[in-house]
């Protein structure tokens, strides 16, 4: 008999512990309407903002700077819709200026090419460029030239002048032999 | 041949003598270009001596083109003379040089050879 007793009290027990779903729960705390918390529109559902009591009494350090810093990278993100769009913006208005100057460039050489009527090249160009600034520095010939036109005629160049002739005289009587 | 000549090295030194003595200011320069550089037995250095006294611009330099017998206008060579005519053509002060073909013109004691290449050129430089 007690041993039926003793079966029948485990088998209460069990049945309590399986039926009564009350018993081992923990006590779950809402603090209302989350969305009362916040006043801006459509960005709030990028909130994070169903935590639970539990995660909130454990939170750490880190969790600390969440609450305020979550709704502003909300606000962010989802802004970042609309700054989108302005970089489209900004990146069609860009396109849209590299085409003209790409006409405009394309239109002038179209032109010049037209005036010159000849084949432009960089070839040429790189000639005029580089015999344009040489032009901006005397050569030694030059340097010479200025010298001597600083000297005496008869003392110094007619002798210069007589013995060059000569040298040239015997230089083309070479070429004819 | 003429490529050569240009090409020669002495050439260039003659060349540059002659240059030198178009700018010197020294009034020495033109006896020295009348003595060496038209007296050259070489066309190409009496052509560069007949236009270096033409562009000196100055009565003494002129009178050497325009005067002498066998020398700038008066050239033996037809280069030299044509080349010489052509410089004085180039002139942007032509006075002193219708100073000197006048004078040649209207002094007696001349060369008549000399007086007519003198009127020829004055002629072609009132054209021009």
């Amino acid at each position: 008999m007690a041993t039926v007793n003793k079966i029948t009290d485990k088998v209460t027990r069990l049945s309590h512990r399986i039926f009564n779903t009350t018993a081992t729960e923990t006590k779950v705390v809402r603090d209302g309407n989350p969305f009362s918390k916040s006043n801006f529109q459509k960005n709030i559902l990028m909130e994070d903002v169903f935590q639970s009591s539990t995660a909130k009494s454990t939170a750490g350090i880190n969790d600390k700077i969440s609450a305020g810093t979550k709704r502003i990278y909300s606000m962010f993100v989802g802004s970042i819709t609309d700054f989108g769009n302005t970089i489209i913006d900004g990146i069609e208005s860009v396109k849209a200026f590299c085409s003209k100057v790409k006409s405009n460039a394309v239109e002038t050489w179209n032109k010049v090419y037209k005036i010159a009527n000849t084949e432009i090249r960089f070839d040429g160009l790189k000639e005029t460029l580089q015999r344009d600034i040489t032009s901006f520095f005397p050569t030694d010939t030059g340097k010479g030239i200025v010298k001597m036109s600083k000297m005496d005629p008869h003392t110094e160049i007619k002798p210069m002048f007589t013995e060059a002739l000569a040298a040239l005289d015997a230089d083309l009587a070479a070429y004819a032999a | 041949m003429d490529n050569n000549i240009k090409n020669n090295k002495n050439f260039k030194k003659v060349s540059d003598i002659i240059e030198s003595l178009t700018i010197n200011s020294n009034p020495d320069s033109v006896a020295v270009l009348e003595e060496i550089g038209t007296n050259s037995s070489i066309d190409e250095v009496r052509e560069l001596t007949s236009k270096a006294l033409v562009k000196r611009n100055e009565p003494d330099s002129l009178s050497v083109v325009i005067e002498r017998k066998g020398k700038g206008i008066n050239d033996m060579s037809t280069v030299v003379a044509m080349s010489t005519i052509n410089e004085l053509l180039s002139l942007e002060d032509k006075q002193e040089a219708m100073k000197v073909l006048e004078h040649t013109i209207s002094t007696e004691g001349f060369d008549p050879e000399v007086q007519e290449n003198a009127r020829s050129v004055k002629a072609l430089m009132a054209l021009s």
